[in-house]
């Protein structure tokens, strides 16, 4: 059976563009996706960087010193499309970028969304808390205690915190954890 | 299977894909949109959390006229306190350095920078009393004046509102600042009320206070040729540091003394009284004082020409990071409005905000 030439052309013309219609569309799928991912990641960014400044003011309230911190559990979601991500203090006062909070996927690092801590200065009284581990003692509660980890925190542990101390008089620390149970 | 027909088998495929792409695009818009929006009202409330219970670093930055913006290295509006603070409370000398008047103003620019918004948002900051008290002074030979309280939505008349006023002025036989007795008057269906003085001195200052359900506006209103207008920095002296009179124009004052004027609750009505403190001069606008009462609302003084000098602690600031800004709609931004206690009266801050880009 002959065939003629236009045919095989046209067929494979049309399967070329049905190809390359599939990619555009998975592209263009892809790219809203990633835009509403980035829209979410800038949200929670957003919030936490609005509940940091709430504990670190109500901490500065206090006029004592103490060695027990003040939290807030914040509410997020686990995951973002069942892809994780990760929440960090960033402190870039030196490029005059000030601290801020940052969002991104662990598996993209490219998706990531800021929101600034309206500070930019490391010559005050607050000390954002973006490098070192450790944990904080919170007033009334003997059997949980925060822990902190270079200002980060992955989306899916369970009761994200932000928190503040007044170190001294004229100090006070704040930064994000992890509320947990001691020894677990 | 035609040439014509593959031709049309590809613009439907085509067709198929710009549609559904846009279609995609259309549907995530909205949600989109909503989420800015819902990112700029947590930015927006970040941001007023800030500017209204942080003091600032240092503290003390709005009474001591060392520091000046370079200094400044966090800002925040609220007033601080050794022992005890308040939410809410702002400093008066704090929210005056926000005037472009002020002889010590802090720029847009550098709040920009210290509020760390970089280049990613604009704002604008409107401070105003929570009544909008207007005073016409409606027959000067009896120093008759019309007191109107409205609220700030829509203008509405405030019925019923309390006013209590005194009137200062240059008393020219004594060569001192005089004041009358205390005046009171209730406001009526149209928000109006009429004080009367009796008294002809022409350089006059009335200094007004109205109540509504403990609601405080006070108001200097100055008539008269010669009257010039200053600046208070300090409002206490716990530090050891002394007040300032800063004047807009050289001028000396007679007998180196300020009247000091005090408003401060008694009872159900209101007392407004004057302290005297002496005055040094600094050079030929700038004056030290001795002490600067807390509850001072306004600070007058005579120069030794008959000037009167009127410093008000009076708020009404309008700032924004775009310079000369005149309507206040903007299309984009989100605003929030907090109600704050500046030097015991009540104030409206409302905070606009918008990204420069998305």
């Amino acid at each position: 059976m002959d065939i003629p030439l236009k045919h095989v052309v046209g067929t494979i013309a049309l399967i070329g563009l049905v190809i390359a219609a599939g990619l555009s569309y998975t592209i263009i799928t892809s790219y809203i996706e990633t835009e509403v991912t980035k829209t979410q990641l800038n949200q929670i960014a957003e919030n936490v960087a609005l509940n940091l400044v709430e504990i670190i003011n109500l901490v500065n309230f206090a006029k004592y010193s103490t060695t027990e911190a003040m939290m807030k559990i914040l509410k997020l979601p686990s995951d973002l499309g069942g892809k994780a991500y990760t929440i960090q203090l960033v402190n870039e006062t030196s490029q005059n970028q000030g601290y801020y909070v940052r969002t991104q996927l662990v598996t993209r690092k490219d998706i990531t969304a800021k929101s600034p801590i309206p500070i930019n200065s490391t010559q005050t009284r607050l000390l954002i808390i973006t490098d070192g581990e450790g944990t904080l003692q919170v007033r009334g509660e003997e059997t949980k205690i925060i822990q902190y980890s270079n200002g980060t925190v992955y989306g899916g542990t369970q009761d994200i915190a932000v928190w503040g101390i007044k170190i001294d008089i004229n100090t006070t620390w704040a930064g994000i954890g992890a509320w947990k149970s001691l020894g677990g | 299977m035609h040439t014509y027909e593959y031709l049309f088998a590809a613009i439907i495929i085509v067709a198929i894909l710009l549609s559904s792409s846009t279609m995609i695009g259309t549907i995530s818009e909205p949600s989109r949109s909503t989420s800015e929006k819902e990112q700029l009202k947590v930015a927006a409330q970040k941001l007023i959390a800030q500017i209204l219970l942080d003091p600032g670093d240092p503290s003390d930055w709005g009474s001591n006229v060392d520091i000046n913006e370079s200094y400044l290295k966090a800002f925040g509006l609220a007033k601080h306190g050794e022992t005890t603070r308040e939410a809410y409370v702002l400093d008066p000398d704090k929210v005056l350095r926000l005037d472009n008047n002020n002889p010590l103003p802090t720029s847009p620019s550098s709040v920009i920078n210290m509020l760390n918004l970089g280049n990613d948002y604009g704002f604008a900051l409107r401070i105003y009393p929570a009544l909008t008290l207007s005073i016409n002074l409606t027959d000067p030979n009896s120093a008759r004046y019309e007191v109107s309280v409205n609220s700030e939505y829509g203008g509405l008349p405030i019925v019923g509102a309390r006013v209590t006023a005194k009137l200062y002025y240059y008393n020219v036989s004594t060569q001192e600042i005089s004041s009358t007795n205390l005046m009171f008057n209730n406001t009526t269906y149209d928000g109006k009320c009429t004080l009367s003085f009796n008294t002809t001195a022409e350089t006059k200052t009335l200094i007004a206070v109205a109540d509504y359900y403990r609601i405080r506006v006070v108001k200097a209103f100055s008539t008269g040729p010669n009257v010039a207008t200053a600046h208070l920095f300090g409002w206490e002296n716990g530090f050891g540091r002394p007040s300032y009179l800063i004047l807009n124009e050289p001028c000396n004052i007679s007998r180196n003394n300020t009247h000091e004027i005090i408003v401060e609750k008694m009872g159900e009505g209101y007392m407004i009284e004057n302290v005297t403190y002496n005055l040094t001069q600094m050079d030929d606008r700038k004056f030290s004082l001795t002490y600067v009462e807390p509850s001072a609302a306004a600070v007058l003084a005579f120069s030794e020409d008959a000037k009167l000098i009127l410093a008000s602690r009076e708020a009404n600031i309008t700032y924004s990071s775009i310079p000369g800004i005149v309507d206040w709609s903007f299309p984009f931004a989100y605003s929030i409005e907090r109600t704050v206690l500046i030097g015991g009266c009540a104030y409206i801050v409302r905070l606009y905000l918008w990204r420069m880009s998305w």
